[in-house]
């Protein structure tokens, strides 16, 4: 355009023009940047109209999976560890089915020592759920005490016991139909919960 | 170059970073093309020299994004070159339609106007992926 042959002065675009256009410009991505892309991207929404139409929930998934493949590599090597340790100890294995309807979230917990492994692979009927590994303990003080979360149609692995106390699973079905998740647990666990 | 340099030596800057580099080298863009640099500096930078820099960067920024993939050592230079010569024969292959569609474009009345109104939103765009970029550099 301008910038291919040499022009004469007055062909140029005024230093005003230009200005208002590069001013102009730089406010509209400013409030494309804060009304849909930090929304639609991050999750983050300081206006509310990202909740409005509904891209703040698409941020926060797009968040959430990314934490999620972020903890992946840590997951494994936890994982490897896991398998010679605890075979010594008495072990026990249960398969439980909870239905969740739309909307609706539960909870299994098995009951674990400290340091105490237990092995787990469940699976839904109906696509992604949206899990929490957690743990608490009365006894040790401890309300909350994350070992891993995000949205998957099933998983697996192994859940270390941080502390004397319950460890396990809670899900919440985000869906429109009603779906059952199958668990399936192994370790030295004396109890296993559905809590509802 | 900056690519295999890149890749080779494990140069990995934060993605955000070059990315948000990538979007000042629209803005850049924008406003050499609008003449904002003979209008308000009185001279016209030299646009080889200009794609060259902001080459190196993109290199870079393509590099980080290999890397990301954690590809395997095996045959890696031979690879990398494959993959240099595919990128600019997409290139070129865009580049031919692009022309010719501009050619047509250039031709018809109010050009002029038309382009200066493009390049202001391509100027809006490239504030809007650094603004994207720099975001999420805060934020990771």
């Amino acid at each position: 355009m301008y910038n291919t042959n040499i022009p004469i002065d007055r062909e140029l675009p005024s230093g005003k023009k230009l200005l208002k256009s590069t001013i102009l410009a730089a406010a509209t991505a400013a409030v494309l940047l804060v009304t849909v892309v930090m929304p639609a991207e991050y999750g983050i929404d300081p206006t509310g109209i990202g909740k409005i139409i509904g891209l703040t929930s698409m941020g926060k998934i797009k968040m959430e999976l990314a934490e999620e493949s972020a903890r992946q590599k840590p997951a494994t090597e936890v994982l490897e560890q896991a398998a010679p340790s605890s075979a010594a100890v008495q072990q026990r294995s249960d398969e439980m089915k909870v239905t969740l309807a739309p909307g609706q979230s539960t909870e299994i917990k098995v009951s674990l020592q400290k340091g105490e492994k237990v092995n787990y692979k469940w699976f839904s009927s109906g696509g992604k759920v949206q899990f929490d590994n957690h743990g608490d303990s009365a006894q040790a003080n401890v309300n909350h005490h994350g070992y891993g979360k995000g949205t998957k149609a099933n998983d697996e692995g192994v859940i270390e016991a941080a502390f004397n106390g319950q460890h396990g699973w809670y899900w919440k079905n985000r869906g429109s139909e009603s779906l059952t998740i199958t668990l399936q647990t192994t370790g030295p666990y004396t109890e296993i919960k559905h809590l509802k | 170059m900056t690519l295999l340099a890149g890749v080779l030596l494990h140069i990995s800057v934060s993605a955000y970073l070059i990315d948000a580099i990538i979007g000042f080298s629209v803005v850049y863009k924008a406003l050499d093309n609008m003449g904002a640099f003979q209008r308000w500096f009185g001279f016209q930078p030299n646009t080889k020299a200009a794609t060259f820099i902001f080459g190196l960067f993109h290199g870079l920024g393509l590099a980080t994004k290999i890397l990301d993939y954690q590809v395997s050592s095996d045959g890696l230079l031979i690879n990398l070159i494959s993959f240099n010569v595919g990128v600019e024969i997409g290139q070129i292959l865009a580049l031919v339609v692009i022309l010719i569609g501009i050619n047509y474009w250039r031709k018809s009345v109010g050009f002029m106007q038309h382009a200066y109104s493009a390049n202001a939103v391509m100027m809006m765009l490239g504030f809007l992926l650094m603004g994207y970029q720099v975001t999420g550099y805060i934020v990771s």
